[in-house]
């Protein structure tokens, strides 16, 4: 796993999610997710931190208990993060976002 | 969340590093789902076994704990990457690799089901029973007809349920939350075979927001067609659980139409035809391997044909011809393995399987990277067997 997204009808198709904020609605499909999420972290190619518009579901919270990668849930739904702006997780890292319409 | 002092304890790392790590997976998804407390449930089964799903960061993650650790209840387990009693379809690596999962999982107890349709395979408990079920489809139908009471859980959710004996009460454990808040009605769709419920689980999944929906045309659901609708929904979102009961009070409806269907469809079916046909995810059951072997008596597959079921299934089938008669026919039959994310098929031996399951599609299509021609298997019988 390289940290590389690999779905070419995906809007984050070829981006590495290396050290980003990687912000989604919540994980759907495989159980098994959550050993991606740790493989991710394992491989050294994970997310600095996640964050769910939608809900924190249970792939990605148990995913990310186990990686040590820090989740949060927006629960304002009138948030303003763009894909290409700069948060602060312990340093100054980019914001990859997927739609959540 | 709520934790008793001996949860506490086991947390701060006083029980070794499986159960704290546990009860941190536990505690994460409890705050997440705003459970209130922790509370006992009575079989765990888990996902996660094979190799090509978890990786050796996954591999080494068990071995670590595996020699620290026993699961505290009964705990079932879903298909791995290949068939025991057939090595010699894999290669070395990917043998030796997957054999060191099985065995760290075995070395913590688990009942080596290898099976994603544990609800064929076991006697299922009496409704209301807590249980923790990572593999989605067995989630799904255990809620919607069985009435047991699960979350869709995760790999690890499930596997800190079996070390630990308890899950977080939340989400589709608590009653509020079982009754929909969706509904989805059709239009001018006919639920005639296992694949119109696969491609309307799909969409079901896909569509909803809450953990519950109600489906119209669900009353009469036999097993195959309720295996595959719970797979569909399983694979495409969160939702955990169907009703074919009307809910009550305010509920947003969602149309199911012909426009949804095609939409669904060219989605999931990519190709005209292929070159293998593949069937079982989830596994198939008895019912379905004699419905194969009464399709096929007499009769030849006209394309190579890997049918996919549980161990347990294969040895009953066997004592009563069906597997015979279907191997005769020029299927293969492999055990302890499934369609999905199996190395048996893979885009260098196939450039296009032919299914029945939406499931399969869904995997094939984005995970092996292999073009599907989705067909009912009524179709698929009278297409390649003659």
């Amino acid at each position: 796993m390289t940290g590389i997204v690999n779905d070419p009808s995906h809007e984050l198709d070829e981006v590495l999610i290396k050290d980003s904020i990687l912000i989604f609605p919540n994980s759907t499909g495989s159980s098994v997710g959550a050993y991606s999420i740790y493989t991710l972290k394992k491989n050294g190619v994970s997310p600095k931190c996640i964050i769910c518009t939608s809900r924190v579901d249970i792939t990605t919270a148990s995913g990310c208990a186990i990686a040590d990668i820090p989740l949060f849930q927006i629960l304002d739904q009138n948030y303003k993060i763009k894909s290409g702006q700069y948060g602060i997780v312990g340093g100054i890292i980019p914001v990859l976002k997927i739609k959540t319409d | 969340m709520l934790l008793t002092k001996v949860e506490e304890k086991a947390l701060s790392g006083q029980y070794g590093t499986p159960t704290m790590l546990a009860h941190k997976i536990l505690l994460s998804i409890g705050e997440a789902t705003d459970a209130s407390k922790l509370v006992p449930v009575k079989w765990a089964h888990l996902s996660g076994a094979n190799f090509n799903t978890i990786g050796d960061a996954g591999l080494d993650f068990l071995k670590s704990i595996s020699n620290e650790t026993k699961f505290s209840i009964f705990t079932t387990i879903n298909p791995m990457g290949y068939d025991r009693n057939k090595p010699e379809f894999v290669s070395d690596e990917f043998r030796i690799k997957q054999k060191d999962i099985t065995d760290a999982y075995e070395q913590m107890g688990v009942v080596p089901s290898y099976s994603c349709t544990p609800y064929e395979i076991f006697d299922m408990p009496p409704k209301n029973t807590m249980v923790s079920f990572a593999e989605s489809n067995a989630a799904v139908i255990s809620n919607s007809i069985f009435g047991l009471l699960t979350n869709k859980e995760s790999a690890l959710s499930a596997l800190a349920s079996a070390i630990t004996g308890k899950a977080p009460y939340s989400e589709l454990r608590v009653e509020e939350f079982r009754h929909p808040k969706e509904r989805i009605m059709m239009a001018d769709c006919d639920l005639s075979n296992e694949l119109e419920y696969g491609m309307l689980g799909y969409f079901a999944g896909k569509e909803v927001k809450g953990s519950s929906v109600a489906i119209d045309g669900t009353r009469h659901l036999d097993l195959i067609n309720a295996k595959s609708l719970s797979a569909s929904i399983g694979t495409s979102g969160y939702c955990g659980m169907f009703t074919n009961q009307s809910p009550e009070g305010q509920v947003e409806t969602i149309t199911y139409d012909k426009a949804e269907r095609v939409k669904v469809f060219d989605e999931l079916s990519t190709a005209e035809d292929g070159d293998i046909i593949a069937l079982g995810s989830p596994q198939l059951g008895l019912d379905e391997l004699n419905k194969v072997a009464l399709s096929v008596d007499n009769k030849k597959f006209t394309k190579p044909c890997m049918i996919f079921c549980a161990r347990s299934i294969y040895e009953k089938a066997r004592m009563t011809q069906i597997s015979q008669k279907i191997e005769k026919a020029g299927a293969k039959i492999i055990c302890d393995a499934c369609t999905c994310l199996t190395p048996l098929i893979t885009r260098d031996c196939y450039d296009g399987v032919i299914t029945n399951s939406v499931k399969a599609s869904y995997y094939l299509n984005k995970s092996n990277k292999i073009p599907v021609c989705l067909m009912d298997i009524k179709k698929i019988l009278k297409n390649y067997v003659s």
